[in-house]
């Protein structure tokens, strides 16, 4: 140990925010886990790619060229031709953009609304609780796309709607986990106290109640992206989503189903984008999950 | 447990009643009057208002709903506007076509992700263990549709196989059913696997071991009977996604089933048929869910009581 770093740690003893410690230990645990780590920058770079790539590569998603369409990969089209002879990989480039925003959005607007719902039903506890839970159970009766499908038949097929659809699934799933949360740290001593101290409801949820229940949100919000996705992706493959020419991938999807039996390619890009998307959030999600898990704390 | 049971169905009623507002409102939550869509465009005010007067639409809403769930109670659940022919004649059929694709499915999910999962526990960390993680990983980030577009090119195109549509006789519902199963068997391989590392790390166990059990006997006859408790959960909710995940695999594989007929409604904006499938969806899903939440208490006692 040389001198200075000896003074260093006798002069200064380290008197770390208790939350920057945090972040520090969660991302400790998060870059032992691989799997993880590939899932995040996988993320990243598709972030980033959604917005650099169409600038990139400078060509138009809508352009048709008739004499070319059904080509199969090739040095020029990467991913080869639709049927209108578009360029695939051009629009999945583009469409990278629509498939992220949805998903983010969707996943943003639910669990802003989810959240004060679950921690209003935790916190006040008593009869708001039974209401509100009883709703929640409501809601949860329509399984799978089915919510979100019947949504959509009431305001109609766009894009716009279909991330208002997803968005308001995903709100009984974020309502339901803040509330178990919320009932675990109401509970806690130090609420009590300073409780007993006077501090009143507001700052009580704010400042002491949020903070607890926020990892659980993390883990659900990373891993309800992907299930977005994947429900936008059908209710447009179901033609009640994103409209042509929109280079959406559950669309492209429909657009390539007629064409099975001799460009199977049109079809086979699309979904394969949408896999490597979700699995991206999905194994992001399942680390995320075993970084913020108490249990797992070594 | 007689107690349990009847608090549990009991609980339903409300949970029920909501479904049906939910459903019931969906007609009067759309934009457009629903007697000048069953008209049509240009038909005349007269035929419009008789239309009106036909369908109770000026009685105030809560008559209206009371009107329609006692229908519903009594197996009426209205006219479809597109054929002119009782609801429940067009969707019973098309109904049991989506069971029973929804149930074979339901079988191969938990019959392979049982195995799967058992396999990948048994064995955690080995190279079966891996491979089977993260096959489920893809089968869980797979849309249903694609998987299915995949095996139709796959398995009836190119080596003819299978036919590529269609619900008629036994080679025609494999492709569908491994297309709509194979998520669900993902998600309880998963589950079995957390479920059974969680037991087998149990004081038990190891108590089991150290008596000198057989492994075999430790894995199936002590570990797995625990570790089934979560799974059945999770099969029972797997059931009711697969009964709406139908609606991709029908349209996928043409298949005349309830999910097709939904979607076609909701395209032609025949709002008495869509209420009736998502009602039917919702009601099977929650029926279903109290059986398992009955049967995992049924479960979880019996273990209380053996161990």
């Amino acid at each position: 140990m040389s001198n200075q770093q000896a003074e260093a740690a006798t002069t200064q003893p380290k008197v770390e925010n208790p939350r920057v410690k945090a972040i520090k230990d969660f991302y400790r645990r998060l870059k032992k886990n691989v799997p993880a780590l590939i899932g995040f920058y996988t993320i990243l770079f598709l972030v980033i790619f959604a917005f650099v790539g169409p600038w990139i590569l400078q060509t138009d998603p809508t352009e048709t060229d008739v004499i070319n369409k059904f080509a199969g990969p090739s040095a020029e089209h990467w991913f080869g031709t639709d049927h209108l002879g578009r360029d695939i990989f051009t629009r999945i480039v583009h469409g990278m953009k629509l498939t992220l925003g949805i998903g983010f959005a969707s996943v943003f607007m639910g669990a802003a609304m989810g959240i004060p719902i679950g921690i209003i039903a935790g916190y006040y506890g008593g009869k708001i609780d039974a209401v509100i839970m009883r709703l929640i159970d409501i809601l949860l009766a329509f399984p799978g796309i089915l919510l979100a499908l019947a949504i959509v038949s009431i305001l109609g097929g766009n894009l716009i709607n279909v991330t208002i659809a997803v968005a308001i699934y995903a709100v009984p799933g974020f309502a339901r986990i803040i509330r178990g949360s919320t009932l675990a740290a109401k509970n806690l001593e130090y609420v009590d106290a300073i409780k007993a101290l006077g501090a009143g409801d507001g700052r009580i949820i704010f400042k002491h109640i949020l903070p607890n229940v926020l990892s659980p949100v993390i883990v659900n919000a990373t891993l309800y992206i992907a299930t977005a996705i994947l429900t936008a992706a059908g209710l447009s493959f179901l033609g009640m989503g994103a409209q042509p020419p929109r280079p959406e991938w559950g669309a492209m999807l429909n657009d390539g189903r007629s064409y099975m039996r001799n460009a199977g390619h049109i079809a086979f890009f699309p979904g394969m984008a949408i896999v490597i998307v979700v699995l991206a959030f999905n194994i992001f999600g399942d680390g995320l999950r075993d970084a913020l898990d108490p249990k797992m704390k070594k | 447990m007689t107690v349990y049971i009847i608090r549990r169905v009991l609980q339903l009623i409300p949970v029920l009643l909501g479904v049906s507002i939910l459903v019931f409102s969906l007609m009067h939550l759309t934009p457009g009057n629903p007697a000048q869509l069953m008209a049509g465009e240009n038909a005349p005010p007269e035929t419009i208002e008789q239309i009106e007067e036909s369908l109770g639409l000026n009685d105030p809403l809560p008559v209206q709903y009371w009107d329609y769930i006692s229908g519903v109670v009594q197996g009426d659940l209205g006219t479809s506007m597109r054929y002119n022919t009782p609801v429940a004649e067009e969707v019973f059929p098309r109904f049991m076509i989506t069971l029973e694709l929804s149930i074979y499915s339901t079988i191969l999910s938990i019959f392979m992700g049982l195995i799967a999962g058992i396999v990948s526990a048994v064995r955690q960390y080995s190279v079966a263990d891996i491979t089977i993680m993260i096959v489920a990983l893809f089968g869980l980030s797979m849309p249903n549709f694609w998987l299915g577009l995949m095996l139709i090119q796959w398995f009836a195109v190119n080596l003819g196989w299978f036919p590529p549509t269609g619900w008629e006789g036994a080679s025609s519902i494999v492709l569908p059913v491994i297309s709509l199963g194979t998520a669900g068997a993902a998600i309880i391989a998963r589950m079995t696997r957390s479920s059974m590392l969680d037991v087998i790390s149990q004081d038990y166990i190891r108590t089991a071991r150290a008596k000198g059990v057989k492994q075999r006997v430790i894995i199936y006859k002590h570990a797995l009977k625990n570790a089934l408790i979560p799974v059945v959960t999770v099969a029972g909710l797997q059931f009711g996604a697969l009964l709406a995940g139908a609606v991709l695999t029908e349209s996928v594989f043409a298949i005349n089933g309830m999910g097709r007929l939904l979607v076609d409604s909701i395209t032609q904006r025949d709002f008495p048929v869509v209420q009736a499938c998502i009602l039917i969806i919702a009601v099977v899903f929650v029926l279903v869910n109290l059986v398992v939440d009955i049967s995992y208490k049924f479960l979880n006692k019996r273990i209380d009581l053996n161990d």
